[in-house]
């Protein structure tokens, strides 16, 4: 049994908005500590792990660890049903099968949504040993994203002791964009490195930028790129394989 | 195809114009065929001018099953008549021939004489000898218990057609059922033109099909399946991923690649029209997916459909459909791996052609996470 609100929809919509562009259907596991999401894309290319806070939630009652399938379509749809500033409610009764979402502005709507069961795999992440670390803001991010996707099918990242350097060039031309040491928001570079990466994955993230604050970049000699998302009470990391360089032969 | 080779074929054909064209009245029998015009909505019924040919006048599967050729098929339309209703006396009727599952008889007064003319496209079968209905009786209508009850039943038209496909209605008895507005919610059911309705009923079967798939376990090998019909080629691609989807057209015109088109899905589907790639996009998906829900399994896809402009002819979505659909009756080639799949491609693509396809620069060029509990 489970009893947890949410104070505003933003931050939840956002996240399941940033999940369903990875998966389907996913498991919410509510423990103690908050609730914890991991999903990995289908063709194995990016990872997500979430986990909010209890502390930003409104109410909290939990008697036992819960996991919850949810069909992010259909929990989509109802969460579409709420505004910004309106505080919504997950509940489930240990014996039952269904997530009542509660939807506040005044009145009391409530859904139900029956569960699924979703399959998961066990995933862990190892320890990686990053070369790189640059915090930004993640408005900026975005806004990065956003201006290469207009170029070019990829972004490379780089970082030298003095900048990370994020790019793409395509038949239209160019990108770049760059921040020195000195205006990043934090900086260490203990390797110079690089790495390209598909953009359609970096857009599918976007929607999590736009609720972080700040954006801290992780990158290492061909090791995924690891982007955390700093949002208060929540905790969003986001792993993307590489892209090989394309040869032309 | 060639201007000077569709004149001959044309100069063939005219030994019916005759005939045709002093129809007044009609004794024959119809597969059941209708055709709704998606420029006024107009609405006909097609018959053959001999009622022997009823079997053979409007079925595609019997078309390729006996690799007709487009001077064949052409044949038969010329000889199939296009008889126009007015909506106002005759609608009801067409709607209850349209839901027989055998041909019926019909019998037809034409208040103009019919037109010795075809009619292309893309999406539908050429329709050719357009005429006035005056007058129409009709005799010998059967039907199946499941399409009454469908038809009876105030649901989605989703989940009509879903039902009905599950229960073995052929697609191109669904599709006619469906543009004759007989399936929905019964508010909202209405008349929708041939070529949108064969759109729309392989996109709502896909899926249906598609929920399921994405549940089964990845194919083993990468394996390829070929067909070849009516001047088009077929490549259908099964590479052992999760499921997503890519159609290639490359138009040949005179030995040479003058066009290249495509259009892709992600495994969460498109939400927008594929624009490049049209009908037959949906046609040749809704094949593929059969194929892997019959083998329950998954895979990633993708066709590269080779359009050789003299050989071909805009005959309708169908011939996609059943060239790709019969591709899997072919023995498949196996590929150990990428790399002697992409040796083998190169042999048929040049290689900006195959860097065109987004799943294949996805295999060749993107890593995958490998961290997890292996």
């Amino acid at each position: 049994m489970f009893r947890i609100a949410f104070p505003e929809s933003k931050l939840l919509k956002n996240l399941v908005d940033v999940i369903s562009n990875f998966v389907d259907e996913v498991n919410f596991r509510v423990n103690e500590e908050g609730i914890s999401i991991r999903a990995m894309d289908s063709s194995r290319v990016a990872l997500l792990d979430v986990k909010i806070g209890r502390e930003i939630l409104e109410e909290f009652e939990l008697d036992q660890e819960e996991v919850v399938g949810i069909d992010l379509d259909r929990f989509e749809k109802i969460l579409k049903r709420a505004k910004a500033k309106n505080s919504i409610g997950l509940e489930k009764e240990t014996e039952e099968n269904v997530l009542k979402i509660i939807i506040r502005n005044g009145a009391r709507r409530e859904f139900e949504l029956p569960l699924i069961e979703v399959a998961e795999e066990e995933i862990r992440i190892p320890e990686l040993d990053y070369k790189a670390t640059v915090e930004i803001d993640a408005d900026y991010f975005l806004e990065i994203i956003k201006d290469i996707d207009i170029i070019s099918d990829y972004v490379t990242f780089l970082a030298d002791e003095n900048k990370l350097k994020i790019f793409g060039r395509g038949e239209l031309g160019s990108v770049n964009v760059v921040f020195r040491r000195e205006e990043a928001l934090s900086f260490e570079v203990s390797e110079s490195c690089e790495a390209t990466f598909g953009i359609e994955y970096l857009k599918d993230i976007l929607s999590g930028a736009k609720i972080a604050d700040t954006v801290r970049i992780f990158l290492g000699k061909d090791l995924p790129l690891k982007l955390e998302f700093v949002i208060p009470g929540c905790n969003l990391v986001f792993y993307l394989a590489p892209r090989i360089e394309e040869s032309v032969e | 195809m060639r201007f000077e080779r569709i004149k001959e074929i044309y100069k063939k054909l005219l030994k019916y114009k005759k005939s045709i064209e002093t129809l007044t009245y009609l004794n024959s029998a119809t597969p059941p065929s209708v055709f709704i015009s998606s420029h006024n909505n107009v609405i006909g019924i097609l018959a053959p001018v001999n009622v022997e040919n009823v079997d053979i006048c409007d079925n595609p599967p019997l078309w390729y099953s006996k690799r007709l050729s487009i001077e064949e098929l052409l044949d038969i339309r010329a000889r199939t008549i296009y008889a126009k209703v007015a909506k106002n006396r005759f609608l009801d009727i067409l709607k209850e021939i349209s839901l027989s599952t055998k041909p019926v008889d019909v019998e037809m007064k034409f208040s103009k004489k019919p037109r010795f003319l075809m009619i292309f496209d893309l999406y539908h079968k050429p329709i050719g000898n357009p005429t006035l209905v005056e007058d129409l009786n009709y005799n010998n209508i059967k039907t199946k218990k499941i399409i009454e009850k469908v038809i009876e039943d105030d649901i989605k038209a989703c989940d009509a057609i879903v039902s009905l496909y599950e229960r073995n209605i052929p697609i191109y008895t669904i599709q006619r059922i469906f543009s004759l507005g007989l399936l929905g919610r019964k508010m909202q059911r209405k008349i929708v033109p041939t070529r949108y309705s064969i759109t729309t009923v392989d996109s709502i079967i896909s899926e249906y099909l598609l929920k399921y798939i994405k549940h089964y376990n990845i194919i083993d090998n990468i394996l390829l399946f070929e067909n070849n019909y009516l001047g088009n080629h077929y490549y259908i691609l099964l590479l052992p991923n999760a499921w997503e989807y890519e159609l290639i057209e490359i138009i040949y015109r005179n030995g040479l690649i003058s066009e290249v088109y495509c259009d892709y899905e992600s495994y969460k589907s498109r939400k927008s029209y594929p624009e490049n790639t049209a009908g037959g996009y949906y046609a040749a998906k809704l094949a593929v997916l059969e194929y892997l829900n019959k083998r329950k399994r998954q895979a990633s896809v993708i066709i590269f459909r080779k359009i050789f402009k003299e050989e071909s002819l805009a005959l309708g979505v169908w011939k996609v459909r059943e060239a790709c659909k019969n591709a899997f009756n072919n023995k498949p080639k196996k590929f150990e791996s990428l790399k002697d799949l992409i040796e083998f491609l190169k042999k048929h693509f040049r290689k900006e052609i195959l860097l065109k396809s987004k799943i294949l620069r996805k295999n060749m060029y993107q890593r995958r996470l490998t961290f997890k509990n292996f």
